[in-house]
């Protein structure tokens, strides 16, 4: 099995024609399955006969201070699932934040942690390993704010463009973002950001070059490419890889929000898994907004069913269980183990 | 496919004296039950081609076939054709398709949002709800009359009901577009 993996962007320089945009051929390429993208995948492919089973039993995080600060605290349960552990569910007194808690080493992580990932090269980041989550609920956390805050790429050039200066050489064909979807996106609204074969690139007004640039998902990140080997990988949740994998075979890298199925053997992305809001789910803290409808999957609503008590709600492969007055996360459960 | 999911829906609204449009397999959730995931309920939907194949264009149909939830509300073809010209060749060109992902990612919300559960929120919170989409901004729904409209604009795209209810989520159809927010 693969664990799933999160693009973290290399900020050491790299030779321009070196991450992998193999453009041209990814539509038609799209929709290749698994046997197609890989020969051997035959032997990857998983039955999904097997989700059934797999569905009933939940893994229930609980609350901060009994699930992140001591090993093995991770509550499972066959079947009772939120109903019978009700009672230890309770809303999560602490109110311990993924921005300022302790690592498995006793030592507090954060914000500027995350930061600091940042600003080194990804070869001298080799301790990042000293990030050891306790969780894996932790890891996503992790994942998703890490990608978000830093998904951007500086440094070096992207694929056919040439370094000048402090920054690239623009493509003379690169149109502005502002008359269409990609403007929506919030990292993409600030500056002066144009679209070109796969890639948004932010122009410096005063130099004309660019200083940053971002993979897109359905351009440089899409199937039939190659990932990009300026994103690293960073290791996220295991349960992901079940949830949205299958533990086949494959790789599983996070970018802006999505899932990829990346062949480890040619790093070609076969496709994408999956779509996340990235919203901050955290035991203890407060739900995000837009929850404020039933959504729980068809599946676990026997077993997670809104009460007055107690409500559930369901988003990027959690179920998570909410106090509906104070509307303080109780609990994040994992749907298959 | 689809063809048999038309038939399916054809048979029961012969038998039943109404519409394929306006039944309902299930009085409880007030849907039509397909029985089959979402990508392939969108390809058995009359009047969602363009949708349809917006999906595939964008690469998604892999992740609809899978065992994560999710509730898309789509536009119909109607809704399509109204896009300024040259857009919709835009959204299915392959330069296009990062800008059509992130179009769809508005359409779209986690999870499964069945037709009672929106309209049981909706009554208990005077009327407007909103629900985490998976582009920046969630969607706001609110009730006016008989109706349930998305986004503050009077001029918003209204839901069609029923949904169609797949075993991985649930689709509804919408009059129009849901815009980027500004």
């Amino acid at each position: 099995m693969l664990a799933l993996a999160i693009a973290a962007p290399v900020l050491a320089e790299k030779p321009g024609d070196d991450n992998g945009n193999s453009r041209g051929k990814g539509a038609s390429q799209s929709s290749s399955k698994a046997d197609k993208a890989n020969p051997a995948a035959g032997n990857a492919a998983k039955s999904r006969d097997n989700q059934a089973g797999k569905s009933n039993r939940t893994e229930v995080r609980e609350t901060p201070s009994q699930g992140r600060s001591s090993q093995g605290s991770n509550a499972r349960s066959s079947n009772a699932g939120g109903q019978d552990n009700k009672g230890s569910q309770k809303a999560g007194k602490s109110e311990t934040r993924a921005s300022d808690r302790s690592d498995n080493s006793g030592r507090r992580i954060t914000k500027s942690d995350y930061r600091k990932s940042d600003t080194r090269r990804y070869d001298e980041r080799g301790d990042r390993d000293r990030f050891q989550f306790t969780n894996d609920d932790d890891r996503r956390r992790f994942a998703v704010r890490y990608d978000r805050d830093f998904g951007l790429l500086s440094g070096f050039c992207p694929p056919g463009l040439a370094k000048k200066g402090n920054g690239c050489q623009p493509p003379g064909q690169a149109k502005k973002t502002d008359r269409n979807y990609l403007s929506s996106y919030s990292r993409l609204r600030d500056g002066d950001w144009r679209y070109y074969n796969g890639y948004a690139y932010q122009y410096d007004s005063g130099s004309n070059l660019i200083n940053a640039f971002l993979p897109l998902v359905g351009g440089a990140l899409f199937g039939g490419n190659k990932w990009p080997t300026a994103y690293q990988d960073y290791s996220v949740p295991q349960y992901y890889d079940r949830y949205y994998g299958r533990n086949d075979d494959y790789g599983y890298r996070y970018a802006d929000r999505t899932i990829f199925r990346v062949n480890p053997q040619d790093q070609a992305i076969d496709g994408i898994v999956a779509l996340l809001t990235g919203d901050d789910f955290e035991v203890g803290g407060r739900m995000p907004s837009g929850y404020d409808v039933y959504n729980v999957p068809h599946q676990y609503r026997e077993q997670y069913y809104d009460r007055p008590d107690v409500h559930y709600r369901y988003s990027d492969g959690y179920v998570y269980q909410v106090d509906p007055k104070t509307r303080l996360i109780a609990a994040a459960i994992q749907l298959i183990v | 496919m689809r063809n048999r999911y038309f038939a399916a829906v054809a048979a029961i609204a012969l038998l039943s004296g109404t519409s394929a449009c306006d039944r309902s397999d299930d009085p409880e959730t007030n849907s039509v039950e397909t029985g089959q995931n979402i990508a392939s309920t969108l390809g058995g939907i009359d009047g969602m081609d363009t949708a349809n194949d917006l999906i595939n264009q964008a690469g998604l149909q892999q992740m609809l076939e899978g065992e994560a939830a999710y509730t898309l509300f789509l536009p119909n073809d109607q809704a399509f054709a109204t896009l300024p010209e040259g857009e919709l060749d835009w959204l299915r060109s392959d330069n296009g398709r990062p800008d059509l992902i992130a179009l769809l990612r508005q359409h779209m919300v986690p999870g499964t949002v069945a037709q009672k559960d929106l309209e049981a929120a909706l009554e208990n919170s005077g009327g407007t709800v909103a629900l985490a989409s998976l582009a920046d901004s969630p969607l706001a729904l609110r009730r006016e009359g008989s109706t349930i409209l998305i986004g503050g604009d009077a001029a918003g795209p209204q839901i069609s009901l029923p949904p169609h209810t797949a075993t991985n989520g649930v689709v509804y159809e919408i009059s129009g577009l849901i815009q980027p927010a500004s």
